[in-house]
């Protein structure tokens, strides 16, 4: 091509310099045609002069030099010298031409054959041997003229007589002319240049690639793959290249014949079709079983999967996740041996078995003997540690929250919440002699002490009273009577005032408080006396004025109640329903609080006793002192809801815990000194550390904080562990445990070591997870009411809902 | 005073989207696409999240900026808008003779960058030889040319036909979608799925642009790969083949493997490279007879141990004596010799033939000198490609088959139907499955079991590993206990043999007996079997058909009473703590929250598995309870017609 290309531009570059020849040729061309059309011209005339000769000169056409076709719709065919038109058919007849004379002439002329019609003129003409020549060589692709030689020599158009060669035209000849082109050579040396080095084939074939090895032989590898190894690595070690993730493995569920339970059934089959989208099914295919393998159908959705497969590789963000093994020990803390860590708890001893309904709260006694309870069943029982056995019951009306052991064992006591009132009790002869109770109870003498005051007595002899008055009653007796009643309500009012008044002009704090404290016999009269009141307000309907001054009474009864809230005794349902039980045995006083108090606290020495009732506002803390028969309110205010209270073990201290914090109060000062932040939800209870320091508090939101009081006011520690509700934690007053019960059936024991360096933080580890405790029944979720250690033995107390108490050694 | 300069959020100094990347490239998104493709490059995530959008690596777009390939797209470009113009100019010559300066490009160092070492580039090759199983397969179309189709077939016969040759293939699962295939090669487990073979039907929603792309990359690498693996083992590149095998279908009879000492006769133009290969060709026949010498001196040691262990015949400890004696010279100057050469490229090729030659002796073996005659309703290339890769010779019904049904020396039918017409009674018929459960338990397992007539038993997944997943189904429990018990009665020939060929002091056949032994333990290995637990194994075994017999009069048994047999059976619980454990629920309480949150992950991990576990065991007893009461009824019919 190229060489072509080359010989093409340089025959042109040739031509550029010899005009003259082509334009001479050119010429001569033009000159040939002119001959020509002359020549055809003076044929034409010489013809049309050789046909005016014949006979019929005016039958001649006369149209001139134009196709007879033309006149193809006239009549005539041109004029004649007169003017006249000559007529077509005139011209046939004189020509003779006919179908039939043509026919004829086929056959009888023997010139037929090169006989041709004359367009122009519509005649007859018979070719000559000269013009059959020429039609010949016409035909054979020949020059016309036979003469005509197209290899003659060239002879000029002019004569040179000089032989000088003279240009046609005057015109200098141009610089291009003569110069070659500097362009042209510099593009012919660029060729000749790629030319010697084989730049040009023939033809530009593509380039095959052969194979070769890309890994195996480094030697041979080119410079640039190396080069893109060492990138390549370098992405992969900087984590920017990360490889696809390998698809997942069948398992035997994809199997054309699966074991039977790798098949589906119908309700997991129309879980699977309802889901429309493939993405969210939890499986993309759906097992199925088939006997053979020749059964097997085509799977549609393979190109699918293969696409879906596609999309993921390049459209899926990548990221390296780290997979941590979860192993045993990143996970589960290591603990101390536990053999280490005895004595504590390890299994149930005795279940002690008697009350009918869940036990609210135990004590136990300071000699370890003797264990009290305070049930929802409405009663007191104490219990013989170690045989189990219910040794007395006390049966009250309203529900015991909480009972406390004096622990102080020279005055062994008991303190009990019954409903509104803090019972104190005696247990008994074989406990406390008369005489120590008398010595430290010095107001009030154990008058009932050897009555028996049953209940059904007590009623008995209120119905007989109450018989005898209706057999009595007269008028001006029940004007007398209501006179009586009348004073003696006065007289109660007035020693309420007293009350009232008194503690205030004698109580250091200054402060109002409602609780009296009252002998079980005043107690009783008070009981009986109001009785009264309501008996015979039922008894008589009737009479006008007694109604009038009994209604006068009630509201004025019904008033001093509004007034003073708190005071009342019982409601009036009590009254009426008859049911109201009140034993009196054993009880030494009876100290009546303005609320439902629902747990109580000995100080150490066993001389005061503090009493909380969560609803009763600014008195809902009460400290009651024994061997004063007195009582203080010592807050003002309400902080919130108390939930439970604490004397510290050494100092003058007073933990109040409210709903959310811990209050520390100075007691000698009066004042708060600390407040200590748990961060729970709902504190259940607290417990102190023997040593002083140290403080656990259970919340109802699972948590148990351990707070080291000189180091911070948030916890030490938080522990969550219970899975439901813990409801109360207890130290030990001489081992290092602590325990803490829940809701979910469990105590957990604690071996928990204060060190006496500060530097040292407590130890804490769990040592017991104790079960036992159940459920009363499905619905009620309370397990683990209770729980306390045995003052001297590692031993453990815990009372359930189960109505069961429960000892652990 | 300079203002400081702001810092830039992380996700723009860290990430482009996808439309910013775009601009940076100067590329069309189609373009991006390929280019994605092509070069592996992903989108990330970032850790803030961003509004929606596809962000991409600012390192990642860097380093497609400098790809040469970009380059030929925007020539490919230009040249498409020359096309168009002289087709709107209607000058055809002109198109013509344009096309032969179709601008091309070629992937290798897209393969080479991606895969820095061979070993990269089979760790990912499972992909790539699922697609291009697939194209073979595809009928050609619009979307998919021919000639890409034919190249697919010829790589994936090249792949195959390497397998067959070295015998690496492992595992053979029979599924749904498809047949799944697992080979080893150089330690790496490559595991694809080809299609059952049905004409595909291309879905309408399937770009195959995508697919396409794709292609063209794992084309290029499976080339690279399989001339990589031939060159291995000593074969040339590419191979030949025969196009009317090819054209019948017959996928791995088409392939003309050649050696590479076979290059004489070949054209003159590759002499250059001839001679270097010739060369290279010598010095490894020189290994290999080097390598050939090695490998029989350890021979001779292997048996010489072996003898120490099995025999206590004292005359014949002084022999051993002697043979140590020698053996440990044969050794130390092994050993000199190994010093002497530190020639580490030959020391790695002994290894490697050391391992070729163990692989051979365990899987290609196990059809050693079984010949297979397949029935024409059977799948023949996955059965074909199968009994060869494990040793067994292949013929079947129809065109290109080495040898007709009537035979005499076809010890194995495969059949896929009931009835048979004609039967030999040299010969065992069975149902394709066979070959599959056989390859995968490494085991000739009975062949009754696979009769045409029954139905055969169920098929197990070989990739599932059932002891870690928890639950073993009844046929794999069938499984371990035949194939212990086959172990176990070889064992005890092997030692009879032993014996015999001791007091005959007939080495050479010894010698095969040990290498077997030798391949049984291999094998344990492989599976992961270890001694202890192969002894227990071997105990139950001797009681396997004590049991069967109990078997077939077992009595019915009650709904909970299977239930425990089945738990039972089943392995103890494999997860790293035990949750009732009384320590952990006491160490729960001092647990840090990180510990917390990772034991409330494990047991919730562990609780699903439990479930799905306690899902297939309710099953299999409600399904095993339906068939006992099937067999009483049977049973009750048989009695009643007897009396």
């Amino acid at each position: 091509m190229i060489f072509e290309e080359i010989e093409n531009e340089s025959t042109e570059s040739d031509s550029d310099f010899l005009p003259t020849e082509s334009e001479e040729l050119e010429s001569e061309e033009e000159r040939n045609e002119e001959e020509e059309r002359e020549a055809f011209y003076e044929h034409f005339l010489s013809d049309s002069e050789s046909e005016s000769e014949g006979e019929n000169e005016e039958l001649r056409n006369t149209i001139g030099d134009v196709p007879v076709e033309w006149y193809k719709e006239y009549s005539h065919i041109g004029y004649n010298l007169t003017g006249e038109k000559i007529l077509k058919r005139d011209v046939i007849k004189a020509q003779k031409k006919d179908n039939l004379d043509d026919f004829l002439a086929k056959f009888e002329n023997p010139d037929y054959w090169r006989t041709i019609q004359n367009k122009l003129t519509g005649e007859d003409h018979v070719l000559t041997d000269e013009e059959l020549a020429t039609a010949f060589r016409i035909q054979s692709g020949k020059y016309p003229d036979a003469d005509y030689d197209p290899y003659a020599p060239h002879v000029d158009f002019f004569d040179y007589p000089d032989g000088k060669l003279h240009p046609l035209t005057n015109k200098p000849i141009s610089k291009r002319g003569f110069v070659p082109s500097k362009w042209e050579a510099k593009k012919i040396i660029k060729i000749v240049k790629r030319l010697r080095k084989q730049k040009y084939s023939k033809r530009r074939t593509r380039r095959v690639v052969r194979d070769f090895l890309l890994w195996s032989n480094q030697e041979k590898m080119p410079k640039k793959f190396a080069e893109k190894k060492k990138l390549a690595e370098k992405r992969k070690s900087k984590g920017e290249n990360i490889p696809a993730p390998k698809p997942h493995l069948p398992g035997h569920e994809e199997s054309y014949n699966p074991p039977p339970e790798y098949l589906p059934n119908q309700r997991e089959i129309e879980a699977w079709e309802s889901i429309e989208n493939y993405d969210e099914k939890p499986r993309n295919f759906l097992p199925q079983n088939f006997d053979r393998i020749i059964d097997i159908p085509a799977y549609s959705r393979f190109l699918n999967e293969r696409f879906d497969r596609c999309l993921d590789l390049y459209l899926c963000t990548r990221a390296k996740k780290r997979k941590q093994k979860l192993t045993k020990r990143k996970i589960i803390p290591k603990l101390p041996d536990l053999e280490d860590l005895k004595p504590f708890p390890t299994h149930e001893m005795i279940t002690y078995k008697g009350h009918i309904n869940k036990v609210r709260s135990i004590s136990v006694d300071p000699t370890g003997n003797w264990l009290v309870s305070g049930s929802d069943d409405k009663s007191i029982k104490i219990w013989e540690v170690f045989t189990g056995k219910c040794f007395k019951t006390w049966e009250f009306s309203e529900i015991v929250y909480s009972v406390a052991w004096n622990p102080n064992p020279e005055t062994p006591i008991i303190a009990a919440a019954v409903g509104k009132y803090v019972l104190i009790i005696n247990p008994g002869d074989s406990i406390l002699s008369v005489k120590q109770v008398n010595n430290l109870m010095k107001k009030f003498p154990l008058v009932i002490e050897h009555e028996n005051f049953d209940e059904n007595q007590l009623e008995d002899e209120n119905l007989n009273e109450n018989l005898n008055e209706n057999e009595n009653l007269n008028e001006n007796d029940i004007l007398d009577r209501n006179q009586k009643i009348k004073q003696k309500l006065s007289q109660l009012n007035q020693l309420d005032n007293q009350n009232q008044k008194n503690p205030k002009k004698s109580s250091t704090h200054k402060k109002r408080h409602n609780a009296i404290w009252k002998s079980p016999k005043e107690f009783l009269n008070e009981i009986r006396s109001k009785k009264l009141i309501f008996q015979q307000k039922k008894l008589n309907p009737n009479n006008s004025n007694t109604d009038q001054l009994i209604e006068k009474l009630q509201i004025e009864l019904e008033e001093t109640e509004a007034h003073d809230n708190h005071e009342l005794y019982y409601t009036k349902e009590d009254y009426e329903s008859q049911e109201f039980k009140f034993t009196t045995k054993g009880i030494v006083a009876i100290i009546k609080c303005t609320n439902i108090v629902k747990s109580l606290t000995w100080h150490n020495k066993g001389d005061y006793l503090a009493s909380v009732s969560p609803n009763g506002g600014r008195e809902a803390v009460l400290i009651h002192r024994v061997s004063k028969n007195m009582t203080q309110n010592p807050f003002g205010k309400s902080k919130g809801v108390v939930q439970c209270v604490k004397f510290h073990p050494k100092k003058p201290l007073f933990f109040v815990a409210t709903q959310r914090h811990v209050r520390i109060y100075n007691l000698l000062r009066g004042k708060m000194t600390l407040k200590l932040m748990p961060g729970v939800q709902w504190i259940s209870s607290i417990d102190i550390h023997p040593g002083g320091d140290n403080l656990i508090v259970s919340s109802y939101d699972k948590k148990l904080c351990w707070f080291d009081i000189d180091l911070s006011t948030k916890p030490y520690k938080i522990m969550r562990y219970h899975s439901l509700a813990i409801r109360k934690v207890a130290f030990h007053n001489r081992f290092p445990l602590f325990c803490s019960s829940s809701d979910d059936k469990t105590t957990q024991v604690f071996y928990g070591k204060v060190f006496n360096d500060l530097l040292q933080n407590p130890l804490i580890v769990p040592v017991k997870i104790l079960h036992g405790h159940e459920y009363p029944n499905e619905k009620l979720e309370l397990g683990v009411l209770d729980c306390v250690f045995h003052p001297i033995q590692p031993w453990l107390f815990t009372s359930g809902a189960d109505k069961t108490i429960r000892l652990f050694c | 005073m300079g203002r400081r300069k702001q810092k830039k959020p992380v996700i723009e100094s860290k990430y482009l989207t996808r439309g910013q990347a775009l601009r940076k490239l100067q590329l069309s998104l189609t373009e991006f696409r390929r280019l994605c493709i092509l070069k592996g490059i992903f989108p990330r995530q970032p850790k803030k999240k961003g509004s929606g959008k596809v962000y991409y690596s600012i390192k990642d777009i860097k380093f497609l900026s400098h790809e040469p390939i970009i380059k030929k797209f925007r020539e490919f470009n230009s040249f498409y808008k020359k096309i168009k113009k002289a087709i709107g100019k209607k000058e055809f010559q002109k198109i013509k003779s344009m096309e032969s300066n179709l601008p091309t490009y070629t992937l290798h160092h897209i393969v080479k960058e991606r895969y820095p070492t061979f070993i990269d580039a089979l760790r990912d090759l499972d992909d790539c030889i699922t697609l291009i199983s697939l194209f073979a397969i595809l009928p050609s179309s619009s979307m998919v040319p021919a000639n890409r189709t034919q190249n697919c077939q010829k790589l994936y016969c090249e792949f195959l036909n390497y397998i067959i040759k070295t015998h690496s293939l492992r595992k053979v699962f029979v599924s749904i979608k498809g047949i799944y295939f697992q080979v080893e090669i150089k330690s790496q487990l490559i595991t694809w799925i080809t299609p059952h073979q049905f004409t595909q039907h291309p879905p309408k929603n399937i770009d195959f642009r995508v697919m396409l792309t794709f292609l063209e990359l794992y084309e290029a690498i499976l080339k690279f790969v399989n001339h990589e693996l031939f060159y291995s083992i000593n074969l040339r590149y590419p191979p030949e083949f025969d196009q009317e095998k090819l054209s019948n279908g017959d996928l791995l009879g088409a392939l003309i493997l050649l050696n590479e000492n076979e290059n004489e006769n070949e054209n003159e133009n590759q002499n250059e490279n001839q001679i270097e290969n010739e060369n290279e060709n010598e010095n490894q026949i020189e290994n290999q007879k080097l390598m050939r010498e090695r490998i029989k001196t350890l021979e001779q040691k292997l048996i010489s141990v072996e003898k120490n262990e099995a025999i206590n015949v004292q005359n014949e400890e002084k022999n051993q004596k002697e043979n140590q004696g020698l053996d440990q010279e044969v050794e130390q100057n092994f050993f000199q010799k190994m010093e002497e050469d530190e020639d580490e490229s030959t020391r790695k090729q002994y290894k490697q033939a050391q391992k070729q030659r163990s692989r051979k002796v365990i899987y290609g073996n196990l059809f050693e000198g079984k010949i297979f005659y397949l029935n024409r309703e059977v799948p023949r290339l996955p059965l074909e490609f199968v009994i060869r890769s494990f040793g067994g010779k292949v013929g079947w019904q129809g065109e290109g088959s080495e040898f007709g049904e009537n035979d005499e020396k076809i010890t194995h039918q495969i059949v896929d139907r009931k009835r048979i017409d004609r039967r030999f009674i040299s010969r065992a018929y069975i149902q394709p499955q066979w070959a599959f459960d056989s390859v995968n338990e490494l085991i000739l397992l009975p062949v009754e079991d696979y009769a045409p007539e029954v139905k055969p038993p169920h098929h197990l997944s070989p990739f599932v590993k059932d002891h870690i997943v928890g639950y073993i189904p009844k046929r794999r429990e069938e499984l371990i206990s035949l194939k212990s018990f086959r172990n176990s009665s070889k064992k005890k020939k092997s030692n009879l043999k032993n014996q015999n060929q001791n007091q005959n002091q007939n080495q050479n056949q010894n010698q095969e007996e040990l290498e077997k032994n030798y391949a049984q333990e291999l094998e344990n290995e492989f599976k992961g079997i270890t001694y202890s637990q192969l002894e227990e194994q071997k105990k139950n075994k001797t009681n396997f058909q004590e049991v069967e017999i109990e078997g077939n009069e077992k009595s019915i048994l009650s709904k909970t009473q299977l239930e425990n047999q089945i738990r039972n059976k089943q392995p103890k619980k494999t997860s790293v703590f035990d949750q009732n454990d009384e320590k952990t629920q006491l160490a729960k309480a001092v647990m840090t929250r990180k510990q917390r949150i990772a034991f409330n992950k494990a047991q919730r991990i562990s609780s699903k598995k439990q479930n799905s576990i306690d899902r297939l065991i309710n099953k299999r007893v409600a399904f095993e309870i339906e068939n006992q009461d099937e067999e009483d009824i049977k049973k009750r019919k048989t009695k009643s017609k007897q009396k």
